[in-house]
This record gives structure tokens, C-alpha cells and sequence, in this order.
């Protein structure tokens, strides 16, 4: 592993869903400035971690969460307000769902709601964002169009400038390409190589192949008789890929069930 | 050949019952259609009397005079009056609680908030009024003088008839905007109140206007309660204090003697309130085609 | 600049106490109007204060049912001459009035009363025996004097009689600065007995010192400015009787408390359009309005929304349909009425009747009876009228034996509140049923619905504690209307969830 500072650290990471254990003794860390993925099958609970890094499970009626995750050393569930977490960390969800305004408006959202800036520094904030999600090209013309008459490719990115705007640490990436022809899949992925430099991203997929090009970290998820999702194996991506220290492991990268 | 004409029969009863299902659901039209011309044909004959000009713009009500005036617009100003302090009142308490319903509306309170307002929806016009005339009147006076019968009174009466009105159509809009937009706001960092003053209110927009719309339609056409709180001076009332008569109030309080003229009159007066009734009501149509279009 | 999340907060907290507003209002209106239905306080002035000690050498009796609990020496001298045919004054109900006299006691209540035996006796009282109290039966109407400490059977109960007054110089009841006294309360006399009034404007009356006359010297009372004195109410009016002027007396306000909306009210027939009785017959035609109503509208509004639901194809056609419903729907109750008046009273010359307010009242229940049939039809589960199909029967086979059954409740809940809806209505049907007390003899008699005359009583001035009586009773039915609708709906909701 590089010598990367660590940002999140997960120690026995149970969650419930009312009396239904969904996740089991969850132990990781995340480097900064990585990309680290999720895989397993349907249901192992991987969305569920993924959303337990901005609170977002807090949403849900019944929802209950034992052991800590820090973030910078900060336990996030405990030492921090959930609106604050969101700032540092921002979510891009599966279906692309731009607000009904304009582009503009989209982007500047996040920003808008932590304070009040000039229009001159509005327009700088948009257009850092956009052109980081490489979309401003295409809409630098038409900012005040609505968000929603973009095709489905670049109403995605549109969500990703939507996150950067508001300059986060970290980014969660909950299947954002599942829903995706493959070229704007390509581009997403593209993006979350070079964005890694600034960022780090955290990206849940189904798509193993996606995984093993875009994430330098691995974690996979099963679910056991019980259920409850737990942590199987955690590592580099290429070794989890090509040399998995766990059966289970091996059979899910090649393909014997999932 | 018996077979034969039972399944005859059974034919025939089929479109025999299409036909008369059809008539059954053409009555409401049939009858909205004869309830604009009745009215209208008894109105008309006002026009023999009066001038246009004078019905609409006249503030003198004065049918038993010699020679007699015809003029609504005290009413017609009463009726604005008294429906604009019900919305200002009404609006803000309805939006609270259906964004209290919609948005927070996981607990017990919340139940009982919800019959509260079925509950108020069902209480008669006149239970109202007596309300209004024994409870809401003496508060008026003893807080802003006067004779406690007042236009504000039955602004405030109507406030309360028509929460449940704005409350339920509003609810059904704001439960309607996608949950995926509110989890994009709150995966932001917006608080609750950001999420939803930026993005759900917005997004149910045209549902909160609409059922604006219903609620200003219910004020206006609201006779009974109205009539007890307002005190019923035929003339223009020139502070909301002030005693007053709503188009409504007219209509039900001469009808009961008017002959000829005067008669027609008051059907003109009930014309007016029809035709702005309706012109709302379609309005409000407009609104949700429309909104179901942009879907 | 106010932080966001203290903005958040504050927000909140203005959502959540306009929202309990809601709640409040409706506690304060059902509590307020309960207890006025229930517990009746009427204020009104009389002459009599409440006697302190009962000198009475006979006693006085009343039927038991009566509502008669305590008598004036006025009242009771107008029974003794005769005056008093009927109690309805007195007590609203509508019984005609007989006194009775034990023949010892004759002349102690003549001379109570301040009339001659002669005057007592020409006047149609009975006399009565003791013995024979026991045979009499317990209908209302009768007051009864007796020997004091007599047995009487429990059809009589015990009155109360009040013969105080206070009379007063009548320079202590003369306008000054533009006003007067005429009346006081009980705290106030209260401290006239106690001596704590040197000074008549103590009361709010005029700046005359307050002189007490003992009872005896009643005379004086006319000649001395500001004087007053606490005698019986035969003094006084043997003073009147000397020739003394000046002599007023000061009434006192008096409260009457008591249970307002009664059972008997309830079943008692209504007479004289309201002014008396109960509401019985009231109700009565509100319920054959009802019925009449639900028997026109509920087949009409069905068969609307079988055919929306089963028939109609989407286009314009339909959509005219439904913007028809929406519109009628939102058609004030008023021009409902404007238009019952032309087109049944008038035009169908069914005049004022319950058939006209039926016709009327369908026209207005018709949307909600379509609108929540409609949601019915749609929920019901698209297997059973395929299977249904698939055996060989017609559509409207289909729609009579299985889709209409398992969309029952959902239909009734929506008849359900087509009833509350007819029972409170008042304007609609003002121009439209009639006014009558009268239980209706058949659909073209002229009636009244119970919210009508709740209008009514209002408008024509009338007893306004009778308002709040049939208040209560027609908020109570509107509540059992609403719970109903719930429960079925409810019940209807887990029947399919169990499905």
C-alpha cells in the first residue's frame, strides 16, 4: 500500500435493520485519496455499508449501529453532526436524479446551502465543478436549461459536478453506472481515475470487471446462513483479483455463483 | 334453441346495461350543464332592470327603495375580503401541518393529527357558525372593538373550514415528489428545513396551488357560517371589523321574499359566484393535466 | 446571520406548533360546543332573591316529572287567580296546568298570597283530600299545597318558594350620567345584607347614601332618597296596595344551570315549529331524508363509476365525464339550493318538500359517492373478474356477482359519508325541504333536517340553548358517521391486504 494517510477507520462495524442483522463485525480502513470497491452478491449488505459512511442509513425507521468509524479520527456517528459529514462527504446514487432546475442551479445547490456567495464566485464554483465532471463542454451554453432535458450519461456527471461542488473529501459512488449505456459508463469510469487525485471514492458495484479497472482496493462481501452481510476479504485489488486468499474469494471472481 | 336465447338475452342485457351506466355517469355533466342554464335563464332578466355597469360596479343595495338599486360590488368586495383573511390565515397552518404530516410523520401525533383534520372536515357549516357566533364573535370584540360580527370573523371561521380542504390535496403533492430527490438534497448536508423549502415544496408547487385554488373556491361558495359571523349589513364595509355581506350572505337572506327583479337579482348575484366557482374549479383541472403531462 | 442549523430548528419548531394548532382547534370547538349542549347557564333577571329562611306555614308540591324545582310569590299568585293555563311558559313544556289545595289549607295560602279565599276558591282550583293524593298519576302540570309535614307520595317532589325582594326609594334606580341600575348580582346583595354599602354608587348607581328600613317600617322606604329595605314580597305590594309611591324594587340576576340536550328532548315531538318540545319528528325526516337520498344517488353514483371503471375508454369523451364530476363537486352548496328551488319546487312543482331536498341533496352527493366507488371498483383484484370472464360470464354478470361484492366496503364508506354530508346541510336544503316541524307524511310533505333547524332557531331568534342541544346531538352523529367510515375502510383495507 502507498504511504497515504488513513482517512476512515471501521472497527467491528455491526448494523440491524429492527431485529434483522444486516452487517456483521465489519473491520477496514480506507486510505485518502484512493478508490476502494465493494463487491458480492445481491443483498451482502454492501449498499448498506456504503451508506453507513454519511449516515444515511440514519434515514431509515429502526436502524441501529454498534461498533465505531472514524473519520480523520473523528467518530462520525457519535463526535459529528450528520449534516456536517455530508459536506466532507458526498454520494452519487445509482439512478441519475438532477433537480428540477437549471444546470446551473443543479450545480450550485450544495454550495448555496452553506453560504451566500457573489455571483461572480457562484459562476467560478460551477464551472470548476462541471469541467472536473467533464461536462462542461457540453452545457457551458445552456447552463440555464433544465437539468432534466440532458440524456442519462451526462445527467450522472451532472449529480458528480453536483457533489463536487460542495468540495468534499470524500466521494460514495452507490452502482452509478448500472443504470448506463456502456460509453458513458467508460466515461464515468475515466473520471473516478483521474478524480482520485483530489478525491477519495468509495464505489459499491456489481460489475466485477468494472471493479478490477477503476479500484486500487477491494472488499468483498457475502451473506451468510444468517442473513447478515460480513467482510470476507479485504485487500489490493489486483491480489484479491488474481491471487484471493479466501475460497470464497476465488469462486465469486470466477464466476461460480453471484 | 332455448341456449340460444338466453345467450340473447344475455347479450341484450349487457348493452342495455352499458346504456344505462352511461346515462349514470353523464348526470353530473347533465346536471352541471342545467344548473349554469336554470340559474342563467332566471338571472337574465335582471338585465331588463339593470345595467351591467351598475350591477357589478354599484355599492348601493337597495331592492326596496323607490326607485330600486341593484348594485353587488359591497358584496362582491365583502366576499374578496373575507376569503383573502381565510387564506392568509389558513395557508400558513395548512402547509405546516402537511409538511408536519409528509415529512415527520412517523409517530403517534401524527395520527391523531390526521383525524383531527378529517374530523374538522366533517363538521357541518352551521355547527360552524353557531361556533363562530357564540365563541369567535365575543373574542373579536373584546380584542378589536366593534360588534364582534365582522368580515374578520368570518375570515376567521372560514380559515378553519377550509384546512382540511388545502391540507388533503396538498399532502397527496408533497408526497409525491421522489424520494430520490429528497435523499440527493439530504446526501448534500441540507438540513431538514433546506430539503424542504428547496426542494420538496417546490416540487409539489402545483399541487399546493391548486389546492389554494379548492380552498379559495370553498371560501367563497361558504354561505351558512358565514351568514351567522358577519353580521349581514347590506352596505360596504370599510374596515374588516366592520359588519358586512357576502354574495352569498345576499342571496340566502332576500331570497326568502324577493319578487320580480329583486328575484332575478339574486340569481344574477348566484350566476357571479357560479361562474367564478367554476372558472377556478377548471383552473384547477388545468394544473393537474398539465402536471400529469410533464410526468 | 442566523446559523443554518439554528434556522433549521427555528423553522421547525414554527412547523410543528401550526401543525398542533390544528389539533387545538378542533379540541376547543368539539369542548366548546359539548358543553354548552350539555350544561345550559341562562341568565336572566327577576325580581325574587333566593329566600334565606322558608317562613311557609303549608308546603308546596309539583309533579315529580316536572322540570318546576322552585316558585316565586309572584308566579305562585298568578296560579292562585287563575292566570296560569299552561306551563310552557315557565318550563317549555307544553302541559296544561292545575293547582291543587288541601281544603285546610286554603286560607293560609290566600293570605300568603294576599287574595281572598273567595278569589282563591272562584278560580278552578281543586281541592283535594289527602287520602286521595295517592290515586293521582304522575303527569306533569300540577302543583299541589298541603298541610306542612304531611306524607306525600312519591309522585310529588318538593318546591322551593322565593318571596324576598328588595325594595328600594326609587331615586336609587333614576338615570344618572346617562345611565342606571336595575339589577344586581348575588355578591352584590350579598353585601347589602352584610351592611357593607353606605353609598348606592358602591354599586355602580347613583351617589345616594343607602339607608336600611327594617321590614316593618316599609312606609318610609317611599319618602327617604336612597332608601331600601329586605322584606317579603306581600309586603311590598300591600305598601303598593296603601297607596305608597316611590317603592321599586331592584332585581337580582339570576342564573339558571341545568343539563341542556336531555334524552326527553330528544324523543319529544316538536310543537309549535320548535318554540316547544323536542325533536323527535326532526329527526325523523332528517333520517327519511336520508333514506330518500341514498336510494336516488346511491345507484346513479355507482353505475357512474362501474362505467368509468369498467366501460369508459381513455379519450376526450371519458375526460369530459370526469371534468363534469370534479365540477359538480365543487359547486357551493347554495346555488345547489338556487337551483333545487327552479328546477324541482318550481319548474317539477314538487314544492317545498322532501322530495325536492332528496333530488337536491343527490345532486350534491353524487361526486363523493362516484369518487370513492371509483377507488372501490379499481382496487379490486383483477384475478377474480378474469376468472370470472374466463368461465363464460358477461361483463355486466361479472360486475353484479363479483366485482361489486368485494368492493362493498369500499362503496359503503363513501355512502357513509354521503349521509354526513346530507344530514349537516342547511343551505341547500333551505330553499329547497320546507320548514315544517311535522313529521313528514310522505315525500311531498314540507320538513325540516336537524341541521336546518339549527339555522332556524338561530335566525328567528329563538331560545339559542335549544341550538346548542341539536348541536351536540348532530355533532355526535357526525362523529359516529366519521368513526364508521373509518372503521370500514380499515376493515376493508386488511381484508385485501390479507388477499
Amino acid at each position: 500500500m502507498k504511504d497515504n494517510k488513513i482517512l476512515f477507520e471501521v472497527e467491528n462495524l455491526n448494523l440491524w435493520y429492527g431485529a434483522s442483522h444486516a452487517l456483521k463485525d465489519v473491520n477496514l480502513k480506507i486510505e485518502s485519496n484512493s478508490v476502494t470497491a465493494f463487491i458480492g452478491p445481491s443483498g451482502c449488505g454492501k449498499s448498506t455499508f456504503l451508506r453507513v459512511f454519511n449516515r444515511m442509513n440514519d434515514l431509515i425507521e429502526g436502524v441501529k449501529i454498534q461498533g465505531s468509524i472514524k473519520l480523520n479520527g473523528v467518530d462520525i456517528n457519535k463526535d459529528l453532526n450528520p449534516m456536517d459529514l455530508r459536506k466532507q462527504v458526498g454520494m452519487v446514487f445509482q439512478k441519475p436524479n438532477p433537480f428540477p432546475m437549471s444546470i446551473f442551479n443543479n450545480v450550485a445547490y450544495g454550495p448555496r446551502l452553506y453560504k451566500k456567495y457573489s455571483k461572480a464566485e457562484m459562476i467560478e464554483i460551477v464551472e470548476k465543478a462541471l469541467t472536473q465532471a467533464a461536462l462542461w463542454d457540453e452545457v457551458k451554453d445552456r447552463l440555464d436549461r433544465n437539468g432534466m432535458s440532458l440524456s442519462g450519461g451526462q445527467q450522472q456527471r451532472l449529480c458528480l459536478a453536483r457533489t463536487l461542488a460542495v468540495n468534499p473529501e470524500v466521494i460514495l459512488m452507490d452502482e452509478p453506472t448500472s443504470a448506463l449505456d456502456p460509453i458513458s459508463t467508460a466515461r464515468i469510469e475515466s473520471l473516478i481515475t483521474t478524480l482520485k487525485e483530489s478525491y477519495t471514492i468509495i464505489i459499491v458495484t456489481h460489475n466485477m470487471q468494472q471493479a478490477s479497472r477503476v479500484s486500487d482496493t477491494t472488499a468483498f462481501f457475502l451473506i451468510d446462513e444468517n442473513r447478515t452481510g460480513f467482510l470476507v476479504e479485504y485487500g489490493q485489488t489486483n491480489e484479491i483479483f488474481f491471487k484471493p486468499r479466501d475460497k470464497r474469494t476465488e469462486d465469486y471472481i470466477s464466476g461460480k455463483f453471484g | 334453441m332455448a341456449t340460444l336465447r338466453k345467450n340473447n338475452l344475455r347479450k341484450a342485457t349487457e348493452s342495455g346495461s352499458r346504456a344505462i351506466l352511461l346515462l349514470s355517469a353523464m348526470i353530473s355533466i347533465i346536471a352541471v350543464f342545467l344548473i349554469i342554464v336554470f340559474i342563467l335563464g332566471q338571472a337574465l332578466p335582471t338585465l331588463k332592470q339593470v345595467s351591467l355597469k351598475e350591477f357589478f360596479f354599484s355599492t348601493t343595495w337597495y331592492p326596496t327603495q323607490d326607485p330600486p338599486h341593484y348594485g353587488v360590488a359591497s358584496f362582491i368586495i365583502a366576499s374578496f375580503e373575507v376569503t383573502l383573511i381565510a387564506l392568509i390565515l389558513a395557508i400558513p397552518v395548512s402547509l405546516s401541518a402537511t409538511i408536519y404530516l409528509s415529512q415527520f410523520a412517523k409517530n403517534k401525533l401524527a395520527q391523531i393529527l390526521r383525524t383531527s383534520i378529517e374530523l374538522l372536515a366533517g363538521i357541518p357549516s352551521i355547527i360552524y357558525g353557531l361556533f363562530g357566533l357564540s365563541a369567535i364573535v365575543p373574542f373579536v370584540r373584546n380584542i378589536f372593538g366593534g360588534n364582534g360580527m365582522s368580515l374578520l370573523s368570518a375570515g376567521i371561521i372560514l380559515a378553519i373550514m377550509i384546512l382540511p380542504t388545502i391540507i388533503n390535496l396538498s399532502e397527496v403533492a408533497l408526497s409525491n415528489v421522489s424520494q430520490d430527490l429528497i435523499n440527493s438534497s439530504i446526501a448534500m448536508g441540507a438540513t431538514k428545513w433546506q430539503t424542504i423549502s428547496r426542494i420538496i415544496i417546490p416540487a409539489a408547487m402545483s399541487g399546493i396551488v391548486s389546492s389554494i385554488v379548492l380552498g379559495l373556491g370553498r371560501a367563497i361558495g361558504e354561505t351558512t357560517a358565514v351568514l351567522l359571523v358577519g353580521g349581514n349589513a347590506p352596505v360596504f364595509a370599510k374596515r374588516p371589523i366592520d359588519m358586512g355581506r357576502t354574495l352569498t350572505m345576499n342571496i340566502i337572506t332576500d331570497m326568502a321574499y324577493a319578487t320580480d327583479t329583486h328575484r332575478s337579482a339574486l340569481f344574477m348575484t348566484g350566476a357571479l359566484l357560479l361562474l367564478v366557482i367554476l372558472i377556478l374549479n377548471l383552473c384547477v383541472v388545468q394544473i393537474s393535466k398539465r402536471k400529469r403531462l410533464e410526468k | 446571520m442566523i446559523n443554518r442549523n439554528t434556522a433549521n430548528d427555528i423553522w421547525i419548531i414554527v412547523i410543528k406548533l401550526l401543525s398542533f394548532l390544528t389539533i387545538f382547534l378542533l379540541a376547543l370547538i368539539l369542548g366548546y360546543l359539548i358543553f354548552k349542549g350539555l350544561y345550559s347557564s341562562k341568565q336572566t333577571s327577576r325580581t325574587v332573591l333566593n329566600t334565606i329562611e322558608s317562613n311557609l306555614d303549608f308546603e308546596v308540591y309539583s309533579s315529580k316529572n316536572s322540570s318546576i324545582k322552585e316558585l316565586d310569590w309572584f308566579t305562585l299568585q298568578k296560579m292562585g287567580m287563575g292566570e296560569i293555563k299552561n306551563l310552557r311558559l315557565l318550563t317549555k313544556e307544553n302541559v296544561s296546568f292545575e293547582l291543587y289545595i288541601e281544603e285546610s289549607q286554603i286560607s293560609k295560602f290566600a293570605s300568603y298570597l294576599n287574595l281572598s279565599e273567595a278569589q282563591l276558591r272562584s278560580h278552578s282550583i281543586k281541592l283535594v283530600n289527602p287520602q286521595e293524593i295517592t290515586n293521582y298519576q304522575k303527569e306533569s302540570g300540577k302543583i299541589l299545597i298541603t298541610k306542612k309535614g304531611e306524607k306525600i307520595p312519591n309522585l310529588f317532589k318538593k318546591v322551593k318558594v322565593s318571596d324576598d325582594v328588595l325594595v328600594v326609594n326609587n331615586s336609587v334606580i333614576q338615570t344618572f350620567d346617562n345611565k342606571r341600575i336595575t339589577k344586581l348580582d348575588e355578591k352584590q346583595i350579598e353585601k347589602l345584607r352584610n351592611n357593607e354599602i353606605s353609598n348606592w354608587s358602591q354599586l355602580n348607581g347613583p351617589d345616594l347614601n343607602a339607608l336600611y328600613i327594617p321590614e316593618n317600617q316599609i312606609n318610609e322606604v317611599g319618602s327617604i332618597e336612597g332608601s331600601y329595605s329586605f322584606a317579603k314580597a306581600i309586603s311590598f305590594e300591600k305598601a303598593g296596595n296603601l297607596g305608597i309611591t316611590n317603592l321599586e324594587t331592584l332585581k337580582v340576576v339570576h342564573i339558571i344551570k341545568g343539563i341542556n340536550l336531555t334524552l326527553k328532548y330528544i324523543i319529544s315531538p316538536a310543537e309549535e315549529s320548535g318554540k316547544f318540545g323536542g325533536i323527535i319528528t326532526i329527526i325523523a325526516n332528517t333520517i327519511f331524508l336520508v333514506i330518500l337520498t341514498i336510494i336516488i344517488a346511491g345507484p346513479l353514483g355507482i353505475g357512474a363509476a362501474i362505467f368509468l371503471v369498467e366501460y369508459a375508454k381513455k379519450g376526450k369523451w371519458t375526460q369530459f365525464i370526469r371534468t363534469g364530476i370534479d365540477l359538480l363537486a365543487g359547486v357551493p352548496s347554495i346555488i345547489f339550493g338556487l337551483f333545487g328551488l327552479i328546477a324541482f319546487v318550481n319548474f317539477l312543482d314538487f314544492s317545498f318538500s322532501l322530495i325536492s331536498g332528496s333530488l337536491t341533496m343527490s345532486l350534491m352527493v353524487l361526486p363523493t359517492i362516484i369518487k370513492t366507488s371509483e377507488e372501490a371498483l379499481k382496487s379490486v383484484d383483477k384475478e377474480l373478474i378474469s376468472g370470472s370472464r374466463a368461465l363464460g360470464a358477461t361483463k355486466i354478470e361479472t360486475i353484479w356477482k363479483v366485482v361489486l361484492p368485494s368492493s362493498s366496503k369500499g362503496i359503503l364508506s363513501g355512502i357513509i359519508l354521503s349521509i354526513g354530508r346530507t344530514v349537516g346541510e342547511t343551505a341547500a336544503l333551505i330553499f329547497t325541504l320546507g320548514s315544517s316541524t311535522d313529521l313528514a307524511k310522505n315525500i311531498f310533505s314540507s320538513s325540516r333536517s336537524l341541521s336546518m333547524h339549527i339555522y332556524l332557531i338561530i335566525t328567528e331568534g329563538l331560545a339559542i340553548n335549544d341550538a346548542f342541544s341539536s348541536a351536540l346531538l348532530l355533532i355526535v352523529l357526525v362523529l359516529i358517521i366519521n368513526i364508521s367510515t373509518r372503521k370500514i375502510m380499515e376493515k376493508g383495507q386488511k381484508k385485501n391486504e390479507r388477499q
